[in-house]
């Protein structure tokens, strides 16, 4: 059996290759839908500027969408590389559904994003657009599939063990696992949020420095309306998350995440240094009764919440990714909630676009929705453990038989070339939001006039052949 | 069940093969292409095409992971090490085209980048392959082996090559189909020219493949040695044709020649190791996933499948020549001064 040591290390290098991939799904899912409202827009409205923001998001989104790519087919070999005794347990009923996936999502994805983004020139507008819509469903859809895998890991259903394996009895109660219906929506909110952060603080970057004013105005407008409209709906849908799916199926998981060791305590939980040898918190800062009242809607505040001694101690999930990453997922959510909110205020007060802090607070708080999504996954991978398919069959049963040496080499390797490239891509989001959208044609709205075209930045004309 | 899976999944692997292996070629030649414009409209080709055609990696993956779990579980920790390789090129690869070719003109570093991770990933692929054909040790369900078990003492290394060779023979003859008729006769020549050493490898790697393996090769039985015989017959005429076509029109012959025999050759192992899967000990039988996960697959390819295929066919057929044709819609997302506008072909 491997050793506890080689198996941290399998995780380790499992979290962070996921982790890296989460970035870029969590602003392509969001740019894909941004790139349709765009593309609509120009294709109703003929208004160039929208034609402007389309290709300026487009070459943003392309590198991002690349990088997902790769990441994501590193992940799916990992399973096997790495997790040898669970791929092939889980074979039989999580293949299938990334083989759905890649059917119905990677397929359509990479057919059509070849025409988004080189096909202008090519296709008319009204195959664009098309494309546009199904890169955007394609996501997605990738985004539903993985989750049904995933929440199938937390909530197994629809299958019986058969030496070892677990074999599908029923395919619709593996897909529409308990989990998974919560979960889903979470996810897709959350892609969403962290989408639309990051487009308005890009709106309001260039409104800071004066450039580009109609493209600015749109870009904020859009990004921050839609974080507000979704933001409460996704604090219903996450509070549901917790009660309805991690308190019903995984009490640990929600014990892990409010950071009680003890019973009895009704406080909330905002900082706590745990000491899980020890079985007990070091240290806790707490909102009196407010525990109670978050996680059982108790408004008399007397419920005390549960506590991890509840659960053998070989049973408990870590405590310190739990709680912490539970606290940014929620710190945040609050946060732009409330950013949102203030824009809103002003944006009735006709102010949002000229109070510079208040876009200094916008553009600064760039990545907050990224984080929440990958600490959204800290909470939910992390309070599974030692589970990896919950109830059912152990981190510890699963690993290949690798060598140290093989699983440090690739994972050094892993964290050099994903630094260098994430590095990279920041330079070329940086580059392109400095270069800024290309200039508008100065006459008019007409844009099927052939005329002295707007010139793309990032297409250059290729040698014509003669033939 | 069990054989039409496999069935499947050998159409899957051919499929990937034929379609990045032309890719990957192509970008190997990037490295070896001197012309700034070539080495761009090389880049452009594959731009618009590599994300599909290494979604068919995926789907190999994953469909041998979900039909055939044991053969998942065991070939892959078996073959850690070429595998990572290859995901690191192909990383590297995906990424620094998409830079490339959002910048003007050829890019050195990207463009070079995306050479090399072509360069690498083919080579990558090649071993893994060989470590696959000369056998994994599992014991238990599980690998059982060292970590360069899968080099066998030098084998994969030979088919490194020949993969790297075979990939850039097909990346020539589709450039030669795609690229303006200018920039075509470089690639033709190297049709011709990389016919030779191809068909050198890969007999070699053939005729050495019963010394290196572990796996049981068998060809008794006319169910084995009559398709196997068809195949070398087929390839042998695939590679004429391919070699003779170069250069000549209709222009994509020599393309569909290669990936004949790329099918043929493939055709002639699975006579050889059928029913062996993760050489010598676990065959389609063994590893199979149970009937229920089987049927299931079986129906979504059935039903999802040909949409796959035809959209996919569309993708590749909007872009089937470079430059663009006459555009309708929209301002030139190039122009400077000269004509972007004309149609080719
Ligand atoms: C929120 C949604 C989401 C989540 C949680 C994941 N992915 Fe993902 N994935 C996407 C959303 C996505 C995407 C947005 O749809 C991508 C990004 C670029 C693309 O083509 O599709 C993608 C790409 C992508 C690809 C490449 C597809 C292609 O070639 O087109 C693979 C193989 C995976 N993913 C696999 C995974 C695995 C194994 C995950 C779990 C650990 C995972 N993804 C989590
Ligand atoms: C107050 C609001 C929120 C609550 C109460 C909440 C609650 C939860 C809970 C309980 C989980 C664990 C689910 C499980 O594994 O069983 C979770 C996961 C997650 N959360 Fe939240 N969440 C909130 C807001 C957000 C926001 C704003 C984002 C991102 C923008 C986000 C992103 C995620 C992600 C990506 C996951 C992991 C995927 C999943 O398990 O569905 N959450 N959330
Ligand atoms: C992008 C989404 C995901 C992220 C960010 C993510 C994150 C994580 C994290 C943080 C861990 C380590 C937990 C710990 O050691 O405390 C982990 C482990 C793991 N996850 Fe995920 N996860 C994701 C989705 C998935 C999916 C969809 C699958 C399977 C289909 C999966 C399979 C695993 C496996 C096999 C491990 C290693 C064993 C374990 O520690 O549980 N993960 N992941």
């Amino acid at each position: 059996m491997a050793s506890t040591s080689f198996i941290d290390l399998s995780r380790f290098q499992f979290a962070t290759t996921a982790a890296f991939h989460m970035t870029f799904p969590a602003l392509s899912v969001g740019l894909a839908l941004f790139l349709v409202i765009c593309y609509a827009s120009y294709c109703k409205t003929d208004n160039p500027i929208y034609l402007q923001m389309f290709r300026f998001w487009r070459n943003i989104f392309a590198v991002g969408f690349a990088l997902g790519i790769v990441a994501g087919i590193v992940l799916t070999f990992e399973l096997g590389l790495n997790w040898g005794g669970y791929s092939r347990a889980v074979g039989p009923v999580l293949g299938p559904i990334i083989c759905l996936e890649a059917l119905t999502a990677f397929f359509l994805e990479a057919a059509f994003i070849g025409i988004l983004l080189y096909g202008e020139g090519r296709v008319s507008r009204k195959v664009t657009m098309v494309a546009t819509c199904l890169v955007a469903l394609g996501a997605l859809l990738s985004t539903a599939w993985i989750l049904a895998a995933n929440s199938w890991m937390q909530t197994p259903a629809g299958y019986k063990e058969i030496n070892g394996q677990f074999q599908p009895t029923s395919w619709y109660h593996v897909i529409f696992n308990p989990a998974f219906v919560w979960r889903f929506p979470h996810q897709v909110l959350a892609v969403l949020i962290s989408a639309s952060w990051f487009i308005a603080a890009i709106g309001a970057y260039y409104l800071l420095k004066h450039r580009a004013a109609q493209f600015a105005r749109k870009t904020m407008s859009i990004g921050l309306l839609a974080a507000s409209l979704l933001l409460p709906i996704q604090l219903y849908v996450g509070d549901s998350t917790a009660s309805y799916v991690s308190a019903v199926y995984q009490p640990a998981k929600v014990t892990a995440a409010e950071g009680n060791f003890a019973n009895g305590n009704t406080g909330w939980n905002v900082i706590v240094i745990p000491n899980q040898a020890k079985q007990r918190d070091d240290f806790t800062l707490s909102i009196p009764h407010a525990g109670s009242v978050f996680v059982f809607h108790n408004f008399s505040g007397t419920t005390p919440v549960p506590g991890l001694t509840d659960f053998p101690k070989a049973l408990q999930p870590p405590v310190w990714p739990t709680f912490y990453g539970f606290k940014l997922m929620i710190f945040a959510a609050w946060g732009m909630f409330s950013v949102a909110f203030i824009g809103l205020i002003m944006r009735l007060r006709r102010r949002m676009f000229t109070e510079r802090w208040f876009l200094r607070l916008v553009l600064w708080t760039m990545p907050v929705g990224v984080f929440a999504t990958i600490a959204g996954w800290v909470v939910s991978e992390s309070g599974r453990q030692p589970w990896l398919v919950y109830g059912k069959l152990l981190v510890a049963n699963s690993p290949s038989s690798l060598s140290t040496g093989e699983l440090i080499a690739t994972l050094v390797a892993f964290w050099v070339v994903y630094l260098v490239l994430f590095g990279a891509w920041v330079r070329h989001v940086a580059r392109e939001v400095r270069k800024g959208p290309e200039e508008l044609p100065p006459n008019s709205t007409d844009t099927a006039s052939a005329g002295p075209a707007t010139p793309s930045p990032a297409r250059p004309p290729v040698p014509v052949g003669t033939e | 069940m069990v054989f039409f899976w496999m069935v499947v999944l050998l159409l899957a692997l051919l499929t990937y093969v034929i379609l990045d292996g032309y890719d990957l070629g192509i970008g190997t030649l990037t490295l070896f292409e001197r012309d700034g414009d070539t080495r761009r409209g090389m880049l452009e080709v594959v731009g618009n095409v590599w994300d599909g055609n290494e979604s068919w990696l995926i789907l190999l993956a994953m469909g041998l992971w979900a039909g055939f779990p044991d053969a998942y579980a065991t070939a892959l920790p078996g073959l850690y090490l070429p595998l990572s390789l290859m995901l690191f090129a192909l990383i590297f690869r995906g990424f620094s085209i998409e830079m490339a070719l959002q910048r003007p003109g050829f890019d050195r570093v990207w463009g070079r980048l995306f050479g090399l991770g072509s360069l690498v990933s083919a080579f990558a692929q090649g071993v893994l392959f060989g470590g696959l054909l000369t056998g994994i040790t599992v014991v238990n369900h599980g690998f059982a082996g060292r970590p360069w078990d899968f080099l066998g003492h030098g084998y994969a290394l030979l088919t490194g090559c020949a993969t790297v060779l075979l990939y850039a023979w097909a990346g020539a003859a589709q450039l030669q189909a795609k690229l303006p008729v200018d920039e075509r006769r470089g690639a033709s020549r190297r049709v011709r020219l990389l016919t030779g050493p191809v068909v050198l490898v890969c007999a070699l790697s053939a005729s050495l493949l019963p010394v290196a393996t572990k796996a049981r090769l068998r060809l008794d039985g006319v169910d084995r040695w009559l398709p196997f015989g068809y195949a070398l017959l087929i390839a042998a005429g695939a590679f004429y044709v391919a070699w003779r076509w170069a250069g000549r029109t209709p222009k994509q012959v020599s393309f569909f020649a290669i990936a004949a025999a790329e099918a043929a050759g493939l055709l002639a192992l699975v006579c050889l190791y059928f029913p062996q899967l993760v050489a010598p000990s676990v065959t389609i039988y063994s590893a199979a996933a149970g009937r229920s996960t089987l049927v299931f697959l079986a129906a979504m390819i059935g039903i999802i499948g040909p949409g796959t295929v035809a959209y996919g066919i569309y993708a590749h057929w909007v872009f089937r020549s470079t430059p663009p044709a006459l555009n309708v819609a929209e301002p030139p997302p190039a122009a400077n001064g000269r004509s972007a506008l004309s149609p080719s072909n």
